[in-house]
């Protein structure tokens, strides 16, 4: 199944990048582009639902399953609302204020469930007491993130919903984007633990977790400074970057899938009697 | 590997230490077999419980999973386990495994303990 999900990012990338290097109309390749992500969530949002039944009812592990869940069926929604096939309906809708309005209550949804996901995978792994403990690399990445923090908050007339006619707009898009720098801290904090735990399918869906709240935070931050938005083919290779977001999203989730099939097959190996190794030891005895 | 239980060279080692220090005379014979028998299964169990954790939470998860339980029961992983029984270990090991990969995986490592 990651197989798929990876040859999937592939694919719509490889489309994307040709619809507009033919120079086709815009609305093609950003249509391309809704469709592509709610593809992405849709799936993501599917396999985590399915993560979150196999935790008891109590666990935290279970809880962050079922938040990221939330958080791909509103991302689903976001992409819907912001499709442009809905302009050619509503004229200029997904410009509007209400479209941002809507965009950004979503995102509160979103950005929430996966700062709660991650939360709670750090919180359960840390609760085991495993020995497990943040190293100096991943510190420097909180710092980042919180150094970023502070700059959004002072350079938040800059804001897209800066000109909004809805004041909550406007100030949810920076509460948005402090949780998702604070979801891309806890990220940090993830990476550098999952990378202790050593390599298997559990880890590798939190690496990509906390890749795809990275990369989100990171393309974020790096739209905030005009000197780096008025670079030569910025937008572009921002939107091409951006697009990989939701399929990280989804490896994340054939990644945590990919753990439930490896626990069935070996539930079947585990019929078939391992009793040589111990015969082999007493019977010469 | 760094396996803190035994890899089969190992238990094979481990099953003539014990043997080692059984008065074998022939009376005794059959239930020296036992025991050896029982340790070597005990080990046995152990060692597969550990393939399987390092399978589906990483290899450092699944040893300082056994680390960390050892040390909670105060079992000397090697010389203890046999003795003191394996039953506690495993059960905090389902626990890790049901917390981090969920129920199935939980009950997996418990019914390949057994």
């Amino acid at each position: 199944m990651q197989t798929w999900a990876l040859a999937c990012l592939i694919l719509t990338q490889t489309i994307w990048a040709l619809l507009y290097l033919t120079g086709l109309p815009e609305i093609m390749e950003r249509t391309w582009a809704q469709f592509s992500a709610q593809a992405a969530y849709a799936l993501a949002c599917y396999l985590f639902g399915t993560a979150a039944a196999e935790y008891p009812s109590q666990s935290w592990m279970g809880r962050a399953f079922r938040a990221l869940q939330w958080s791909c069926a509103a991302a689903c929604l976001r992409h819907l609302i912001e499709n442009p096939l809905l302009n050619l309906i509503w004229p200029n809708f997904t410009r509007g204020s209400l479209c941002g309005l809507f965009r950004q209550l979503l995102l509160l949804v979103i950005i929430g469930g996966l700062l709660y996901g991650v939360v709670a995978i750090y919180l359960t792994i840390h609760r085991l007491g495993l020995g497990f403990r943040p190293r100096l690399r991943d510190w420097l990445g909180v710092s980042l993130a919180l150094i970023l923090c502070i700059v959004i908050v002072m350079r938040r007339d800059q804001l897209s919903e800066s000109t909004s006619a809805f004041v909550l707009a406007y100030r949810l898009q920076v509460i948005n984007l402090v949780i998702l720098l604070s979801a891309a801290a806890m990220s940090c904090l993830l990476q550098g633990m999952a990378s202790q735990m050593g390599g298997c399918a559990l880890t590798n869906s939190f690496r990509f977790l906390a890749g795809h709240a990275l990369l989100r935070a990171g393309l974020v931050a790096l739209s905030l400074f005009p000197s780096i938005t008025a670079l030569p083919y910025f937008s572009p290779v921002h939107a091409f970057v951006f697009q990989m977001a939701p399929w990280l999203f989804a490896l994340a989730a054939t990644s945590r899938a990919q753990l439930s099939q490896i626990e069935k097959a070996q539930a079947r190996h585990t019929t078939v009697p391992r009793r040589n190794l111990v015969e082999e030891l007493i019977t010469p005895l | 590997m760094n396996n803190p239980l035994l890899n089969d060279t190992e238990l094979r080692a481990a099953a003539r230490f014990y043997l080692d220090r059984l008065e074998l005379n022939p009376e005794d014979l059959s239930s020296a077999r036992a025991r050896v028998l029982k340790a070597a299964r005990c080990l046995d169990r152990a060692s597969r419980v550990h393939s399987l954790l390092a399978l589906l939470c990483g290899e450092n998860t699944a040893r300082t999973a056994i680390q960390a339980s050892a040390r909670r029961h105060k079992v000397q992983l090697h010389q203890d386990l046999p003795a003191l029984g394996w039953k506690p270990l495993l059960r905090d090991l389902s626990h890790i495994a049901t917390e981090l990969c969920g129920k199935p995986a939980g009950q997996l490592i418990w019914e390949i303990g057994q």
